[in-house]
């Protein structure tokens, strides 16, 4: 094998390298990592004015199965996993009025976060579909666990959270 | 199903911030939605309490449905009767007729079943 970019000082760090092998101990992953999704519209499980847990119930992906996509809905710092953690949840009601108040919770460890999203905040007669979404980046320890609640508030009926619109995901940060 | 909010507003005989008076919370678990939070200077209720709304309730919801498509009903045909829309009198007339049928449909409506088995007149041709 021909050494031609050793030199006598060492590596030149303005060359170029084409390495054909592995790179170990450089870098690192972003996992765990998952996300999750409506398996279709959902407009049973949401009523008027109640902040109701939303049911991500298909996983795209979930690299250290730490998200609960049957019973409880969240996802769950797994052990090892401690760190900053990039959060991205989004929330499309579909309604065709009267929608006054949508908002979109990250509750943290089953209370509330203190991150949460108006994607309507007014009263009028005139909507169809009302997106709400939040990406925050919280500093985790194993063990929490993240869930998400959607509140509307709307003059009659029930709305539709929309299938392909509507998201739970995230990854932990390389620091 | 009876909405466990508008129970409540019968309960407590007054209009609710759902975000700060009182938070309703349903964690989909299969046990439906609960009191969270209460923040009203008068007693939370128990459950029983609550019941004693069922059926006036059910009719609140009932009508508030029927309300909002009556409104949009009214509101599509709003342009019928703006003075500068060309139209023989007969026209006029069956469009203003229609309209206070439109207005006029939660008269007398007592139940939940009435209020459900309304069906809205069909505007003129």
């Amino acid at each position: 094998m021909a050494l031609v970019k050793l030199q006598s000082e060492g590596l030149n760090l303005a060359d170029n390298f084409a390495f054909t092998g592995t790179v170990s101990g450089a870098g690192g992953t972003n996992t765990p990592a998952f996300f999750a999704k409506l398996s279709a519209d959902d407009s049973s499980t949401y009523t008027d004015q109640v902040t109701v847990k939303i049911r991500f119930n298909t996983e795209v992906f979930d690299t250290d199965s730490a998200y609960d996509n049957s019973t409880n809905y969240r996802f769950t710092v797994p052990v090892g996993g401690a760190g900053k953690y990039q959060i991205n949840v989004a929330a499309v009601l579909n309604k065709s009025n009267d929608v006054y108040k949508t908002t979109l919770f990250l509750y943290l460890n089953g209370s509330a976060s203190g991150y949460e999203s108006n994607g309507r905040d007014n009263n009028t007669n005139t909507a169809y579909n009302v997106w709400c979404s939040l990406n925050p980046i919280l500093d985790l320890s194993a063990g929490d666990y993240l869930e998400c609640y959607f509140y509307y508030d709307v003059g009659s009926g029930t709305g539709t959270l929309k299938g392909n619109r509507t998201f739970f995901g995230g990854y932990k940060l390389i620091t | 199903m009876t909405n466990l909010s508008t129970k409540i507003k019968l309960y407590a005989n007054k209009e609710i911030d759902f975000q700060k008076d009182v938070l309703l919370q349903d964690d989909s678990n299969g046990k439906g939605a609960y009191i969270k939070e209460w923040n009203l200077p008068i007693a939370k209720p128990t459950l029983e309490q609550l019941e004693q709304y069922d059926a006036q309730a059910d009719l609140n919801d009932a009508m508030a449905n029927l309300r909002q498509k009556r409104n949009a009903a009214l509101a599509q045909s709003d342009w019928s009767v703006l003075t500068d829309v060309p139209s023989n009198p007969a026209t006029k007339s069956a469009w203003m007729n229609y309209r206070t049928l439109l207005r006029n449909i939660t008269n007398g409506l007592t139940t939940k079943e009435e209020a459900n088995a309304v069906t809205l007149p069909l505007p003129p041709k």
